[in-house]
């Protein structure tokens, strides 16, 4: 009896060991999908796929995806091609303010992908900026939005831009105001034939929705060094997807470099299908503060 | 005519019944004078019979063998009626004018109480077992030693006392008595650690079958890294409970994290048991009276966490002599000292440790991350001063300290065409649990046991890391990190405890704790030694108010059937909002001869959360309370147990479970909060994020575990062995994180302590009297952590998780040996150890990170906390 009792539990034991057996899930490669669009730019977009993180990163860029993006309210549709190294681009045609446009990808091998966006009008934005503060040397704006066209947006995003002045000293220098340059800057509106599209994920969204007429607070500069035409600011309204998609840029990026900072919460997608990426609609300007 | 008849008839009845009770009242007045040979029972009726012209009529087995002490002087014949008769439980009637009718009493009850104690210390013993022979049942005493039995329709009782580690003692009773002391000796091998009980009071390891030695002797050992008995290597010993991972803090039970845990000491809440990577828990061996750990059933005075309750009693220290130890190993110190102030009244129970791993920590950390300097100790401070102003009215006054320590700085230079850069890294993480705890116990009458407590517990966390690089005396920037969390509790309770009551015992009581939470994360940059920005998350305190009432009752049905039954209600305020929930609870034991069968159910839940990093990087762990964005986290809990003792040595059990929890919470934060302090990057990092409110880096879930593990344990005196496997599932289901189009949203993933095998193999072998050898092993699956499993080319380039938890750490196991050498002379105890910590090396790793290497590819790096570590240590006691 005891050793029955033995030979029952080894057995349980067994058992129990190979229920255990864990099977590891198998690399599926996505879509990958970056459309920045605003009415001062042709249609671009960008397609590629996604690798393992410690696989093959050669040959991501997708060149044969059918790319179309259509305005919803008129029903007219825009044929992309492709140029260069997964870039699509439309033949000269631009987006305009205040409607409404989707975006269909079709790949070979994956799930049609599909999302949709509209571009905001920017309004009259106002940047105040006191006197006193100049003077001190503390910096801080703010905005206020008012909404005019008949697509009003109530999500923006800011970038200081901060050149370099001809003083030897280089203080003052702020990481987050670099100019992007040519090489991320991707193709001119012209329709420049370039490998990469404007990329503007290093945006600050600004918190929350803004309210009509309200005065938002942005940032307080506690140093600044530089002269006072040196200092720019872009500002850009943005659709609701894109600022989702700078809010989780921002909690998940460092400034330096992403290869070694891995995301902790998911990636931000408004596409549905088998996709990841963004299909935005901004508009912009930028203002220079004279002395 | 007729009704005069009938009233007279009714008169005389009266009259005669009248008279015939005069006449009784008048034989229990008369006078009894004893003489000389009136010296037992059976002589005095022969006595009252031959000189009073009484007549008794009564059954000879009645009147036992009785002697009977005279005290010289008459008394009337009812007192002595009362003294030889009614005091055992023999009744009598006077049936005619001088024939008496002596019978035993139908509803004799014999109660004893008292107190179960040591009787070296005094200290008294709790939980201890009673069983009473005759009724074959158990009962147990309470936490202060006290306990409470009776039986009816018997003429005497047998009972036997005992609890793990003491020597078994019987006494028969014939009669009910209280305030009684019974004290047990211990037999224990003071070089071996020994938690009593583990199991909850109400299933002991019983062996119904023998009379004596009936409490197993449960001597698992369980040793620290550097060979000292360690609390909570013996609670990994346990059923339900995970044996661990490299660095882990705390334990694991039934796959909860390791927040799901109330750990109490003396009543006061705990936070954080472990010291540095797991190197040993904040428990001294010495210092610790008691330990129980419910992993199921746990008894509704608890509450507040999901899993498990651990509850530790602090030694009251010995009331008849000074006694201590002192241990000596090569990475510190550790000594316990305790003794009488007043002599059977007042003790003072003192223990301290402390341990340096300079030595150690500066060659290591600068293998793994080029570091000039470090440091790494910690410290445990316990005191407990105990005064008795009676066996059963007590005050106790308990204070614990500890805190551990570690320092890293690194500094490089960097020559990069004319310019020169200084490259330097500070780190700094402290952390560690404060508290006092006044404890009062009383009994207020035979049956109703008073313990109160008041008391509060601190626990800080704070970690500091500056990243600098400097090209000049004017230029430079650094980026600091500061994450802090800070707990300070408040805590009153008071519970009664009712013994015999028409529904059996029963137990009520209430504790309130007033909760003052500081999680605060801090990020800033400097340029040029002026602060440019800053991120601060939450810096304002919050309080909460907790609040728990309780009322439970123990059952007995028949000898075999028990059942303890309980509701809580709790209360947890915060800010603006409250919660009210209720947490009922069921324990049915069923036991017969070698067999115990128990099933468990309750729904518990969980106010305080503890935040972890979820991705690779350091733990970076930050306690946060339930609010009105983030609801408290609830478990429904199902536990059906199984023991079966095969023989005097050789017990089995089988358990299995399913927790079903609603309310878990995840981390998303996107950077590893202390990304900084890792160094293994020469570029200075900014983590400033817009995020400042720390609730938004939480988002919630549900989930569910289920489980089944089994041991097989074998206590001889010469060889112990514990074999033991456990199969633990976990799953959450977050549909807010999990956005991955080919992850549905309803998509269950592994919960970070999901263990499908968990492995422990554990042998004691006594060479001889005073050697004796012991070996380990454990093994279990890596715990679950999310990895960036894909990349985007972009600009900018990606790497992220398309799941969450979507792999493991490679898999735990070590073997360790250890020899020790005890050695008994007339005044003291020594003892040897000499060990090896994980005897084969292995590189269990601690975490990981993600870096580029020389060909600028990314690559994974583990790391390591504890390679193979020898250990000797040397202890003499007294």
């Amino acid at each position: 009896m005891k050793t029955y009792n033995y030979i029952l539990f080894s057995l349980c034991l067994v058992v129990l060991f190979l229920a255990s057996c864990n099977k590891q899930a198998e690399f599926k490669s996505h879509l990958h999908i970056l459309s920045f669009i605003n009415p001062d730019q042709t249609f671009e977009v960008r397609v590629q796929k996604s690798a393992p993180s410690f696989g093959d990163h050669s040959d991501l860029n997708i060149t044969n995806a059918c790319v179309v993006i259509t305005n919803s309210s008129t029903q007219e549709d825009f044929q992309m091609e492709h140029v260069v190294d997964g870039v699509y681009r439309s033949n000269g045609a631009k987006p305009l303010a205040g409607y409404d446009y989707e975006i269909q990808v079709k790949v070979d091998g994956f799930e049609h992908a599909a999302a949709t966006t509209y571009i905001p009008d920017l309004g009259n934005v106002v940047v105040n900026l006191s006197d006193d503060q100049i003077e001190s040397g503390e910096l801080s704006f703010t905005f206020s939005p008012t909404m005019l066209s008949n697509k009003p947006s109530n999500f923006f995003a800011y970038e200081l831009i901060q050149t370099k002045n001809n003083s030897d000293e280089e203080e003052g220098n702020l990481p987050s105001s670099e100019e992007p340059d040519e090489e991320s800057n991707g193709g001119n509106p012209n329709g420049v034939n370039t490998g990469n599209i404007r990329n503007l994920n290093y945006l600050k969204p600004v918190y929350g929705p803004v309210a009509d007429g309200s005065i938002v607070p942005v940032e307080t500069i506690n140093t600044f060094n530089g002269e006072l035409e040196d200092l720019s600011v872009r500002i850009v309204a943005v659709s609701s997807e894109f600022y989702d998609f700078l809010l989780n840029e921002n909690q998940n990026n460092s400034i330096i470099s992403s290869s070694v900072r891995p995301y902790n919460s998911p990636v931000y997608s408004n596409f549905v299908g088998d996709a990841y990426g963004l299909f935005g609609g901004f508009s912009e300007k930028t203002i220079k503060f004279v002395q | 005519m007729n009704w005069i008849r009938v009233i007279s008839c009714i008169l005389l009845y009266i009259l005669s019944t009248q008279s015939y009770q005069i006449r009784a009242q008048s034989v229990l007045a008369e006078k009894w004078v004893p003489n000389q040979s009136d010296t037992s029972y059976q002589a005095i009726i022969d006595h009252l019979e031959k000189d009073y012209n009484l007549y008794f009529s009564y059954s000879p087995n009645i009147l036992n063998e009785q002697s009977y002490f005279q005290t010289g002087d008459s008394k009337t014949i009812g007192r002595l009626f009362k003294e030889i008769f009614t005091k055992n439980n023999i009744d009598f009637e006077i049936v005619e004018e001088r024939r008496i009718l002596l019978y035993k009493s139908k509803l004799q009850k014999i109660e004893i109480s008292g107190v179960i104690r040591d009787l070296d210390s005094k200290e008294s013993i709790p939980a201890a077992s009673i069983l009473i022979k005759e009724a074959g049942k158990y009962a147990t005493a309470n936490d202060d030693g006290y306990f409470y039995c009776f039986i009816e329709g018997k003429d005497s009782v047998t009972i036997i006392f005992n609890s793990i580690a003491y020597s078994a003692n019987s006494f028969v009773f014939n009669e009910s008595q209280s305030k009684l002391i019974i004290e047990l000796s211990s037999n224990h091998n003071s070089q071996i650690a020994t938690i009593t009980p583990l199991v909850d009071s109400l299933v002991n390891s019983v062996d119904p079958a023998k009379d004596e030695d009936f409490i197993k002797r449960s001597t698992s050992v369980g040793l620290s890294v550097f060979g000292l008995p360690d609390i909570t290597q013996q609670i990994r010993n346990q059923a339900m409970v995970q044996n661990g991972n490299e660095g882990q803090s705390g334990f694991v039970v039934k796959g909860g994290s390791i927040d799901q845990n109330l750990i109490l000491v003396d009543g006061m809440p705990v936070y954080d048991i472990s010291h540095i990577g797991g190197l040993s828990s904040i428990f001294i061996s010495p210092a610790i009276k008691e330990l129980k750990l419910y992993s199921a059933g746990a008894p509704s005075e608890y509450g507040g966490k999901l899993s498990s309750v651990m509850d530790v009693k602090i030694n009251e220290g010995n009331t008849e002599e000074f006694k201590g130890e002192a241990t000596f190993g090569w990475t510190g110190a550790e000594g316990h000292l305790e003794g009488p102030l007043v002599r059977n009244r007042t003790a003072i129970s003192l223990s301290g440790r402390y341990n340096d791993f300079n030595f150690l920590s500066d060659d290591y950390f600068s293998r793994l991350g080029g570091y000039n300097d470090s440091e790494l100790n910690f410290y445990d401070f316990y005191s407990k001063l105990h005064h008795k102003f009676s066996p059963t009215n007590r005050i106790s006054l308990t204070y614990y300290r500890g805190k551990d320590k570690l320092f890293l700085f690194s500094q490089k230079q960097i020559n990069s065409g004319n310019e020169a850069r200084i490259l330097a890294e500070e780190n700094r993480f402290q952390w560690g649990n404060e508290l006092l705890s006044l404890q009062w116990n009383k009994l207020l009458t035979k049956k109703i046991f008073l313990a109160s407590k008041i008391g509060f517990s601190n626990y800080n966390l704070n970690g500091d890391g500056f990243l600098s690089d400097q090209t000049s005396l004017d230029s430079s920037i650094v980026v600091g990190v500061n994450a802090s969390s800070s707990i300070r509790n408040i805590v009153g309770s008071v519970k009664f405890d009712i013994y015999e009551t028409s529904i059996g015992k029963l137990n009520f009581g209430a504790n309130t704790i007033i909760h003052n939470f500081a999680p605060k994360l801090n990020e800033s940059l400097w340029i040029n030694e002026e602060l440019v920005s800053s991120n601060t998350s939450n810096s304002e305190q919050s309080k909460a108010l907790e609040f728990n009432a309780f009322v439970e009752n123990s059952i007995s049905f028949t000898d075999h059937l028990s059942l303890r039954v309980g509701l809580a209600m709790s209360s947890f305020s915060v800010i603006d909002t409250s919660y009210y929930l209720i947490e009922p609870r069921a324990k049915l034991i069923y036991r017969k001869n070698k067999h115990i069968l128990d099933l468990n159910i309750s729904i518990n839940h969980q106010y305080v959360h503890l935040l972890s990093n979820p991705g690779p990087g350091l733990p970076s762990d930050i306690w946060i309370p339930s609010s009105k964005e983030l609801e408290p986290s609830r478990a429904q809990d199902i536990t059906l147990g199984y023991n079966y003792f095969l023989s005097d040595d050789l017990k089995f059990e089988i358990q299995g479970y399913f927790k079903y929890m609603q309310g878990l919470k995840e981390n998303i934060a996107g950077p590893d909060v202390l990304q900084a302090l890792i160094g293994n990057s020469l570029t200075v990092t900014n983590i400033l994020t817009s995020e400042t409110d720390w609730q938004k880096r939480i988002e919630q879930g549900r989930g569910y575990s289920t489980g089944l593990g089994g041991s097989l344990n074998y206590n001889s005196k010469k060889f112990q062995c514990i074999l033991s496997y456990t199969f633990t599932r976990t799953k959450h289901l977050f549909p807010s994180i999990q956005q991955f189009l080919d992850v549905p949203t309803d998509t269950l993933f592994n919960g970070r302590h999901d263990r499908p095998v968990d492995l422990l193999a554990q042998v004691s072998y006594s060479i001889t009297d005073d050697w004796t050898l012991f070996g380990k092993f454990v093994y279990g699956t890596g715990l679950s952590y999310t990895y960036p499993d894909s990349y985007f080319q972009g600009p900018p380039e990606k790497y992220f998780a398309t799941g969450r938890n979507n792999t493991r750490l490679p898999d735990y196991h070590h073997l360790d040996i250890n020899l020790s050498y005890t050695k008994e002379l007339k005044n003291y105890n020594l003892y040897f150890n000499l060990g090896l910590y994980n005897v084969y090396n292995r590189n269990n790793i601690f975490y990981t990170y993600l870096n580029l290497n020389e060909n600028n590819a990314l690559q994974e790096t583990g790391v390591g906390l504890l390679p193979r570590l020898p250990s000797a240590t040397f202890k003499i006691s007294f």
